[in-house]
């Protein structure tokens, strides 16, 4: 049981909370970054505002999610078990990653 | 000033490339005793000692990216290229966003897998997380010089 151990849990719960987030548009505020303003919520774009950004949002909601989850999991699990797992992390990557790639298509198919 | 922060960003991600690939080809490709050409000489680091410096790079370069040149992208850049439909070209660069963030956030796990020491069998996770961050930098580094240079490359 160490800080460390909680390293490799931290990445693979904030890789799933980002995808969630981003699929679902879950932000809890937006920044309109022609005017350097943030808005509760998922903003609509508006002329004078301009576009909204919800990017920062999904990240703190996977801040949120996967900072205290990894706290716990990595002070209540044996590091020898946090160990041996580690490695998924690069897996759980390559399946987000993925996951972007077809959740983001219709950039590319029209 | 945006130019200035573009190029601070271009040379950190150049310093960041060439540490994960060496790091990458280290592993991966370990030159066999005695070779001594250019590309066993390039592969042949000490692939440990790049993780600290892989770490530091990764984060300042997403930092300049990600929250200094990102925003100005976000409202003066990419809706002109929706109004030009470039849509593909918008689309690999939400890709890149999306990819980096990934790379940021394995950068834990790839620190702890690495100071595993050499004997645990750690190897292979090893070559596999550096991996991915090589592919995703890489990715990257392309991406934003075919956005930045859209016009000049005709797409």
């Amino acid at each position: 049981m160490s800080f460390s151990s909680a390293l490799p849990v931290f990445t693979v719960v904030f890789l799933v909370a980002y995808a969630i987030a981003m699929h679902f548009n879950l932000a809890p505020f937006s920044y309109y970054p022609q005017v350097g303003q943030f808005a509760a919520g998922v903003a609509k774009p508006t002329p004078e505002l301009g576009p909204a950004m919800y990017w920062y949002g999904w990240l703190v909601d996977a801040l949120v999610v996967s900072v205290p989850l990894a706290a716990i999991v990595g002070l209540a699990v044996p590091e020898s078990t946090i160990r041996r797992a580690a490695p998924v992390a690069s897996w759980i990557a390559i399946v987000v990653i993925a996951f972007f790639l077809w959740d983001l298509r219709t950039w590319f198919i029209h | 000033m945006d130019t200035f922060l573009l190029m601070v960003h271009g040379i950190l991600a150049v310093f960041l490339l060439g540490a994960l690939t060496h790091q990458s080809l280290g592993v991966w490709w370990r030159p066999a005793r005695g070779d001594q050409n250019f590309f066993a000489s390039f592969r042949a680091v000490r692939a440990a000692h790049y993780v600290n410096t892989v770490i530091i790079l990764y984060v300042l370069t997403y930092l300049v990216g990600g929250f200094l040149l990102y925003p100005e992208y976000r409202y003066i850049v990419r809706p002109v290229l929706e109004q030009l439909r470039k849509s593909s070209i918008v689309g690999i660069f939400e890709l890149k966003e999306h990819f980096m963030t990934v790379g940021i956030v394995l950068l834990p796990a790839y620190w702890y897998i690495w100071k595993q020491p050499q004997n645990s069998g750690s190897g292979t996770a090893q070559k596999l997380i550096t991996l991915i961050l090589a592919l995703i930098v890489w990715y990257g580094f392309i991406v934003g010089h075919l956005v930045n240079n859209a016009r000049g490359f005709g797409l």
